[in-house]
């Protein structure tokens, strides 16, 4: 907390905050949403309950928003999570996003617990996913994860902390900055100390990696009916216990008369083992319909060989009034770990609903 | 080595960030200034509010803030949006005001016949509706009359035209007020 005071100083002091005047009293206002699922796995795993359950994801969310005399907009947003009992990735606990931004005509800054600037700019099949979210969707939480080394979203190593159930080390402090959007284009950069601080302490457990610089470039462009998005990501860091840590994806989409189609290929290297994706994807819109499939496949080198992994996931949603959005989706997903280890082939069925206020 | 593939990623975030940079210093022809709000947000994000909120656009307010920060132009007491209509007065100001209010957002010029084409005059009304900074808050209509053999005056039709580029120039002038307005 006190590292965060003392950065939020110094970049005042550069950018020059001089009047103590607001220009706008600051505005809190509060949001959030709640989301409810019934879901059902058919897989190869036996468990000693029932293949099917509910769950259900609720947060609320304080936004301030203020403005200086000067045109320096700041505030903050605190994302609480109102969940009765935290999740096995670690998220949950209290809030899911806690940080301070500033922007202006310069640019944003945010620090503190939120995604990296990465993944904020990147493109790939489950940007354009509907329900919730394809292949970067809910489907895991209720399928059976293996042990073992697999990449099963379309996202960077730090995104998932390194394991395989994705983890929630994208929220780990750290400093961002996005530059404002010039001519179509729009670059992030972060910087994370250490991937394992989320919260009040800053002295690293240091379990995963650390000294994590993250970003991306964008391009987006309207051609008369067509939409253009480009997208290049990627991050370096160090791995703790040594070894290097590193990673970037490439990704495109495109949007004509209702339709977009994204696709995205990534390649990461942890402590020198080789892991790649791809993603492809197409979504429509027609009337409050969305509807989208999304694949994932992926190649992570394991001493053993190569764990593969591929996902297929069809997603429809519907808005019924505002903010009031039922959805259901299917995912085909395969683990096939190397050599003799755990395999793991089935599908998801999701239904669910998610208010958003 | 420059090149290795440790370091390109860092290099080319670097370069770029360079490049970015300087060009927005220079403050160079189209870069988008009042669309700066507009930040990258994370993937999951985008698609909880995909479908909007039941709150309405900004959520719901607790406390703090003021009106000035809605998009209605303003704490000014007059009942239109204050860049549109001080935008219409300073667009029309070469002709002369027969009344102009604030608070229904009407104005409307006199006879004003141009010394350089003798013969024909005009007389604009421009409306404003409502609170905010709309295209389709403003309608400006152009009445035209010519001089007959007799020396009287007559109605004449005119293309909407003229009208529509009156219209263009009151907006772009209250766009950029509102844009200096923000800073």
């Amino acid at each position: 907390m006190k590292k965060l005071l003392l950065g939020t100083t110094a970049i005042l002091g550069v950018v020059g905050f001089a009047s103590a005047a607001a220009a706008d009293a600051p505005r809190v206002t509060v949001g959030g949403f709640i989301d409810f699922q019934a879901g059902y796995t058919d897989d190869d795993v036996n468990r000693t309950g029932e293949d099917y359950g509910f769950r259900n994801d609720t947060e609320l969310h304080f936004s301030v928003d203020g403005k200086t005399d000067g045109g320096l907009g700041y505030g903050a947003v605190i994302e609480l999570e109102a969940d009765i009992d935290g999740d096995t990735t670690n998220s949950g606990a209290n809030s899911d996003r806690t940080y301070v931004y500033l922007d202006g005509n310069w640019g944003r800054v945010e620090l503190g617990s939120n995604s990296d600037a990465a993944t904020a700019l990147k493109v790939d099949a489950s940007t354009i996913a509907r329900a919730t979210g394809g292949i970067d969707g809910d489907w895991f939480r209720f399928a059976a994860a293996p042990a073992g080394n697999f990449i099963v979203r379309p996202d960077l190593y730090t995104q998932h902390g390194g394991v395989t159930t994705p983890g929630d080390t994208e929220n780990a402090g750290k400093v961002t900055y996005y530059s404002p959007d010039f001519a179509g284009f729009q670059f992030g950069v972060s910087y994370t100390a250490d991937l394992d601080a989320r919260g009040q302490d800053w002295t690293s457990g240091g379990a995963t990696a650390t000294d994590i610089i993250s970003g991306g470039l964008t391009y987006n462009r309207q051609f008369d009916n067509v939409a253009l998005g480009l997208s290049l990501t990627g991050e370096n860091g160090d791995l703790v216990g040594g070894g290097d840590l590193e990673g970037y994806a490439l990704g495109a989409s495109v949007g004509v008369a209702g339709f977009n189609f994204a696709a995205s290929w990534g390649d990461q290297e942890v402590n020198n083992q080789d892991g790649e994706f791809w993603t492809v994807g197409a979504a429509y819109d027609f009337d409050a319909f969305g509807a989208s499939v999304t694949y994932l496949k992926s190649e992570q080198d394991v001493a053993a060989g190569s764990n593969d992994f591929e996902n297929l996931v069809f997603g429809v949603d519907y808005a019924a009034a505002p903010g009031l959005t039922p959805y259901a989706e299917v995912s085909f997903f395969e683990y096939d770990s190397a050599g003799a280890g755990f395999d793991n082939d089935g599908t998801v069925f999701i239904v669910g609903t998610q208010l958003a206020f | 080595m420059f090149f290795s593939r440790k370091n390109l990623f860092l290099r080319i975030v670097l370069l770029t960030m360079a490049a970015l940079l300087v060009t927005n210093c220079s403050e160079a022809p189209g870069t988008k200034r009042d669309d700066v709000s507009e930040f990258p947000m994370n993937p999951e994000d985008k698609r909880k509010l995909r479908h909007g909120r039941l709150t309405g656009e900004g959520g719901l307010k607790l406390f703090g803030g003021d009106d000035s920060q809605d998009e209605g132009g303003g704490t000014s007491p007059i009942g239109v949006n204050s860049f549109l209509w001080q935008a219409t007065l300073d667009t029309l100001t070469f002709m002369p005001i027969a009344s102009a209010d604030p608070f229904g957002g009407v104005v409307l010029t006199d006879w004003y016949e141009d010394p350089e084409a003798a013969g024909e005059r005009y007389k604009v009304t421009a409306l404003i509706l409502g609170r905010s900074l709309r295209a389709d808050a403003l309608k400006v209509t152009v009445h035209k009359q010519e001089l007959d053999e007799n020396g009287l005056w007559r109605d004449r039709p005119t293309s909407k035209e003229l009208a529509r580029r009156l219209e263009d120039t009151i907006l772009t002038q209250a766009r950029e007020l509102r844009v200096v307005s923000t800073r």
